[in-house]
């Protein structure tokens, strides 16, 4: 028998393959990289932020997107990360509840505020608030950041939100609007893409989300450089890209 | 899990209005699906066993599909084809005026979707294993081949059947991913114990503790009675 027909030995050489496949591929998170986790409206916002970071400081970002309810509570089982970037700042305190921050106390970096969002064409011809009364919407659940600010927009404006479901997240209540499964649903301005069609609301800019951004005890010393980064002149201009507001100056 | 439960506040949390409301939702939708599974399983499985027609190795991929696929992407499937905007949800909107999603109806599709397969299943491997000798020696006596069918054949998948039953109610009582994907989070119409446990979990952890344990009793509750009930040794 030749050697590639030797079942032993074949069998013995594909394990020592698969051994050294899987040690060298086993390692979803370099040690060497910067662990950062960001509420789901940030998506495209920090991937840009990381790599722009990568390439100034050469050091690998790990992104990790989730929505904020969902950071929180993996924080609170004891997830290790370097840097957290939340939707608004009651989630924030409840991840300070939990962990002990760093020297510094988390940072607003950014704001955001809800619009009207319906699908392409406006098929049921929505003009405002009033007009979700009696029509299929969605929105965020309200244990999540844009479900709050959606309940807290309502009693300012004194509209009883009765919406046919409420989404885990706000890029899920996007979801639904692109599918045209919903007739409106209120979504962060930095959601509107060109599947769906945006309406302001009036006023609705003066109530704010404020997005805070913090590190914790014992993490990597890149992990205030990343901080600084988001709130440095290039982070901004990339956060105001795609939409957010700047941080109200205190 | 037992363990980390704080049974002094579980009959709070357990009779709070909108968690009594998740249960009735979850038991209505649960049995409306295994109802329907019975419905159309049934006959399903039956022709998967017996018939010789072509074309049947494609039937039995479509009907135990949904077995294999991730729960959301099943709930994808049916947005796409019976949602609002979906090629047959269309025509039920714009001929009759009714949507399926974000109701209890559509929860129960849902349900029902994922669960068949296993009904399918139980069925067909009990029919395809029935001794034919008896259905012969009912036929020869001279019954007719419906009559054998109803007082010979099914009766003796009767442990099947009922098995069947207890494994898509289950099945159905814990599905999720198609669940919210389709029919949405409706707190009134839709929001079965799993979206409860869902929204529990990343707000409070000792409410999911609380909700998991719930559905662990009602289950096994349910399917301890079926099997001292039913599921005999012929």
């Amino acid at each position: 028998m030749t050697i590639l027909t030797d079942f032993r030995y074949t069998s013995c050489l594909s394990t020592l393959i698969f051994i050294f496949a899987l040690v060298n591929f086993s390692c979803g998170l370099p040690a060497d990289s910067l662990h950062v986790m960001a509420a789901s409206s940030l998506t495209e916002a920090f991937e840009e932020i990381a790599e722009e970071f990568e390439t100034v400081h050469d050091i690998k970002v790990s992104l990790t997107i989730a929505g904020s309810a969902s950071i929180a509570s993996q924080l609170e089982d004891g997830a290790k990360v370097d840097v957290v970037a939340l939707a608004d700042e009651e989630t924030m305190q409840r991840v300070i509840e939990s962990r002990e921050l760093s020297q510094q106390a988390p940072k607003i970096f950014a704001t955001n505020y809800l619009v009207l969002a319906t699908p392409l064409g406006n098929p049921s011809n929505i003009e405002d608030l009033e007009d979700l009364e009696g029509s299929i919407t969605a929105i965020c659940s309200e244990q999540v950041p844009c479900g709050k600010l959606s309940f807290q927009l309502a009693l300012q404006k004194q509209i009883e939100l009765r919406p046919s479901s409420f989404e885990p997240n706000v890029r899920s209540v996007r979801a639904k609007i692109e599918l045209g499964e919903v007739d409106a649903g209120l979504i962060y301005v930095t959601d509107v893409n060109e599947q769906v069609n945006y309406i302001r609301i009036e006023e609705a800019e003066e109530i704010k989300s404020n997005y805070p951004i913090a590190s914790f005890d014992g993490a990597r010393v890149e992990a205030s450089d990343f901080i600084d980064f988001v709130l440095s002149p290039t982070g901004q201009k990339i956060l105001e890209k795609y939409g957010f507001g700047g941080p109200v100056d205190y | 899990m037992s363990q980390r439960t704080p049974w002094s506040t579980f009959i709070e949390i357990a009779t709070e209005e909108s968690v009594l409301r998740s249960i009735t939702l979850s038991l209505i939708v649960a049995t409306s699906a295994a109802a329907i599974c019975f419905l159309f399983g049934l006959p399903l499985g039956w022709v998967l066993a017996k018939s010789q027609m072509k074309g049947l190795k494609i039937l039995r991929a479509v009907v135990l599909l949904p077995m294999v696929l991730p729960p959301v992407a099943g709930g994808t499937a049916l947005l796409f084809a019976l949602g609002r905007k979906g090629f047959i949800g269309e025509k039920l909107d714009s001929w009759f005026g009714v949507t399926l999603p974000f109701t209890t109806a559509g929860a129960i599709i849902a349900a029902t979707f994922v669960s068949l397969p296993f009904f399918v299943l139980a069925i067909e491997t009990a029919a395809t294993q029935l001794d034919p000798q008896f259905e012969e020696s009912s036929q020869s006596l001279g019954a007719s081949p419906t009559r054998t069918f109803f007082t010979t054949s099914l009766p003796m998948t009767r442990s099947a059947i009922f098995a069947g039953i207890a494994l898509s109610w289950a099945r159905a009582l814990g599905e999720f991913g198609a669940t919210i994907t389709f029919a949405g989070d409706n707190p009134e119409r839709t929001r079965t114990l799993p979206l409860q446990l869902f929204v529990a979990l990343e707000t409070s952890p000792e409410r999911a503790m609380v909700l998991g344990m719930l559905m662990v009793l009602i289950s096994l509750s349910v399917l301890i009675t079926l099997r001292g009930k039913w599921i005999g040794t012929q």
